[in-house]
């Protein structure tokens, strides 16, 4: 018990950093605001300016990254939980990567339609997920089982090849379409808006409660295929609902802040370390976790050089590469 | 009869091998059996489809009268536990959860463990004799200490039906026969029913009341041990010239192998 309420302490420690960040990170940018104004400007009182500055273009790109934050976590504790192998995340399994080139390929296709259709580019994030997704398990899918290695080794060479065909593709485009989708590729949050939030709330909201929900049934997974059937978990159901899950989590974060990597695998890391395996504080901390990276690396990518933007997906592998290094070899050792 | 397993016309396998066809088996209720085979005789395999691990190509495998591929997974899991030889606890768990996660079968959706699920867990744990050891975390137990813990959380199952997988592989004798002593005691007090496959022929005599015998995927013979360990089973299933005693002050059948039968050797 006393244990349970340490883990309780971390989360609610969490959920206290992740809105101290949002409030530094509003602070930050090309002009930066000082928090009194900042705190002002969320009730609608103040400078105008800074009032349009804070509550029209910095909040909503700022909670866009947190979504996508958590959604993207999310997806990864679940993949990782579900294949049993602490590798797995959207980005690593192709599955950012077909939900990329399915948006992709509409902004090539029908380029003059992007801006009407923010509604639209998540369903083909979607479908194009799903299919790797699809693609993947009847691949992976030996011996009436779902074969872990075939899944993880079969998603690798997925990625490398979508990606070898978004790179050709994007390279037909003209300038400014190129620049917007090598920077989309990338994971930027540039010129998200409340339309996007929005949109991402929408999407999100059904698969997090959801998940919340399963947490124990996961936590049933990580026991092994066997022992999990033995304890009477549909495990093969159970396998494609989950995937199902974790593809509609990322796809949903990608067709808003492109391919962000790294948030999925390093968020359940992390979130392992401070709470244990148990799903129902493991998966409210990876999410935390994830939008704590997201928002961070959002703002440090505008606060480091302020005449360009680095975009947040660049910021989060250049800081969590060495972190994951550091994570998986001190497990090793 | 209650708690009876019956296979009928069970066919299953997974790939090349470790396959067995229209097997036709009665587990009697209330006992030890034990299967007994050479290596990739198909015991395991027969072991994991009659506790549905693995779905058969063919065939029924009842419990009370009812077909456990038909049944809700869950209705089944609280019915029978089964315990796989390869089962490895995720990192970082304690005992005490470990053994929790047998009570995941009678807990419908969000609810949390309830009184009496505690206490069901904490006399799993007392039944086992690992209640010391219930906040350690499972990675740093002993190979015996480990077999005890996931035996507690099939116990915390509750069911009538107990399914081991070869409990005690990798232990060295006295753990193997405190885990054997352990599963007997279970069987006199809770009444449980146990099917375990088992490599030691003398454990095989010792701990069970029924043995059945299998060769490539066939039931060779079954019945009490001192029926199906002689000196002719013993060089059809395994290939192995031996010499049968009975235990001087117990009464068990004994056996000692002393070679490879060549001759027999297909």
């Amino acid at each position: 018990m006393n244990k349970t309420s340490r883990k309780v302490g971390i989360l609610v420690a969490l959920a206290l950093i992740l809105l101290l960040s949002i409030m530094i990170a509003v602070n930050m940018g090309y002009s930066s605001v000082p928090l009194k104004d900042v705190i002002k400007a969320f009730f609608g009182i103040g400078i105008p300016g800074k009032i349009i500055i804070i509550r029209q273009l910095r909040l909503p790109r700022i909670l866009v990254g947190a979504l996508c934050g958590i959604g993207l976590a999310l997806s990864g504790s679940v993949l990782q939980s579900v294949t049993g192998n602490a590798l797995a995340d959207p980005g690593i399994l192709g599955i950012n990567a077909g939900a990329g080139i399915a948006v992709l390929l509409f902004l090539v296709f029908f380029p003059e339609m992007y801006a009407q259709s923010m509604e639209i580019i998540p369903i083909f994030a979607f479908i194009g997920g799903l299919s790797v997704l699809v693609f993947l398990y009847t691949f992976a899918y030996r011996n009436g089982k779902l074969s872990v290695k075939f899944f993880l080794t079969g998603g690798i060479g997925m990625a490398a090849g979508i990606n070898a065909v978004m790179l050709i593709l994007s390279t037909g485009l003209e300038n400014s379409n190129f620049q917007m989708v090598s920077r989309w590729l990338v994971g930027s949050l540039w010129g998200t808006d409340w339309h996007h939030l929005k949109l991402l709330l929408l999407y999100l909201i059904v698969p997090v409660l959801f998940l919340l929900c399963y947490s124990r049934k996961i936590d049933m997974m990580l026991m092994g295929r066997e022992v999990a059937v033995g304890l009477g978990v549909s495990v093969e159901r159970e396998y494609r609902v989950l995937l199902f899950v974790s593809v509609w989590l990322a796809a949903a974060c990608v067709s808003v802040c492109g391919g962000v990597g790294f948030i999925g695998l390093v968020s359940p890391h992390i979130a392992k370390r401070l709470v244990g395996i148990r799903h129902c504080f493991l998966l409210p901390c990876a999410m935390m976790t994830g939008a704590l990276i997201c928002v961070l690396g959002d703002a440090v990518g505008r606060m480091v050089i302020t005449s360009i933007e680095i975009p947040v997906g660049i910021v989060v592998s250049v800081l969590s590469a060495p972190y994951f290094l550091y994570l998986l070899n001190k497990k090793n050792m | 009869m209650k708690n009876e397993i019956v296979a009928n016309n069970l066919t299953a396998g997974y790939g090349q091998g470790f396959h067995f066809e229209n097997l036709n088996l009665i587990i009697p209720s209330g006992k030890i059996t034990s299967l007994i085979g050479a290596n990739g005789s198909g015991k395991s395999t027969i072991l994991k489809t009659m506790s549905r691990l693995i779905q058969p190509t063919h065939g029924e495998v009842y419990i009370d009268g009812k077909s456990i591929f038909h049944m809700n997974t869950r209705e089944v899991a609280k019915k029978l536990a089964i315990l796989p030889q390869s089962a490895t606890a995720p990192e970082g768990i304690s005992v005490e959860e470990l053994v929790a996660n047998g009570r995941f079968p009678h807990i419908s959706g969000m609810r949390r463990l309830s009184v009496e699920d505690r206490e069901i867990v904490h006399w799993a744990m007392e039944a086992c004799n690992i209640e010391e050891l219930s906040k350690r975390e499972v990675d740093t137990l002993s190979g015996g200490q480990k077999q005890r813990a996931w035996i507690a959380m099939a116990l915390a199952q509750k069911t009538d039906i107990l399914f081991l997988d070869e409990p005690t592989t990798y232990l060295d004798i006295s753990h193997q026969l405190d885990i054997l002593q352990l599963l007997q005691k279970l069987n006199q007090t809770q009444k449980v029913t146990i099917v375990m496959v088992l490599h030691d022929l003398n454990h095989a005599s010792m701990f069970s009341h029924h043995v059945v015998a299998i060769n490539n995927g066939e039931k060779l013979i079954e019945g009490t041990p001192a029926e199906i360990i002689t000196e002719e089973n013993l060089r059809c299933i395994f290939h192995v010239k031996a010499t049968i005693l009975v235990h001087p002050s117990l009464g068990y059948t004994m056996c000692i192998p002393y070679a490879f039968d060549r001759d027999t050797n297909d």
